[in-house]
């Protein structure tokens, strides 16, 4: 199914030890962000958009803490180009351009508002990457079978919709 | 642009769980910039940027 290839994933055990990981490798990136003359709420503006970064791609390095450095320097350049020489940046670091939503935030609202169980599930599945059975677990499934058949379910129920309240859909497009 | 409804679906759940990840990311921040017990960290931070 082209759902299954199509997102980007997070590491479930990283998820799980978030506030180590952030309180491990913050003080890394404030230090970066001060030295070039950013304030405290900068660094943690860059460090949260690194974050999401980096659970994103999936990947999981030796150093967590330094990759995560390597993407908010990325950040901070894609922000500051006069900064570009002042910042060594690593160039096995590839940041994506962030996708835009192709329907209005109204919509996104409504969706979010009359489809907040559903968004739930599929987040845990595609997002967090969580297994079925965890899923069953976490969502009082029976079992990871359950849990899978809500999945499919919950996606039809979204593109349904997501069909039906675009029907005008080039009106909804901000 | 034309977008197609996997596609448009794909990027809900996405941003979805995105927004999620960042109300995580700034509780754990408000905590550590708060709770008592990490005084030490905060000071450490704030220090950085006198």
């Amino acid at each position: 199914m082209v759902v299954e290839n199509a997102l980007s994933l997070a590491s479930p055990d990283i998820l799980e030890d978030l506030p180590g990981l952030y309180e491990e490798t913050f003080p890394a990136v404030a230090s970066f962000v001060s030295k070039m003359g950013g304030s405290v709420d900068d660094a943690k503006d860059i460090f949260h958009d690194a974050m999401v970064i980096f659970f994103e791609k999936n990947i999981r390095p030796d150093n967590p803490g330094a990759y995560i450095l390597g993407i908010a320097k990325h950040l901070w350049v894609r922000k500051y180009h006069h900064d570009k020489h002042r910042v060594e940046l690593d160039n096995n670091i590839v940041i994506p351009e962030d996708e835009k939503l192709p329907i209005s935030t109204k919509l996104l609202r409504l969706i979010e508002i009359s489809g907040k169980t559903c968004l739930e599930l599929l987040q845990a599945f595609y997002y967090q990457r969580l297994s079925p059975e965890r899923i069953a677990n976490v969502f009082n499934y029976s079992n990871a079978h359950s849990a899978t058949v809500q999945k499919f379910k919950c996606l039809e129920k979204l593109r349904n919709t997501v069909k039906q309240k675009s029907l005008g859909y080039e009106d909804f497009v901000e | 642009m034309k977008t197609s409804l996997n596609e448009t679906v794909l990027l809900i759940v996405k941003y979805y769980g995105r927004k999620k990840l960042r109300a995580r990311l700034e509780s754990i921040h408000e905590n550590l910039f708060t709770d008592p017990v990490k005084i030490s960290f905060r000071e450490r931070i704030l220090r950085m940027f006198q």
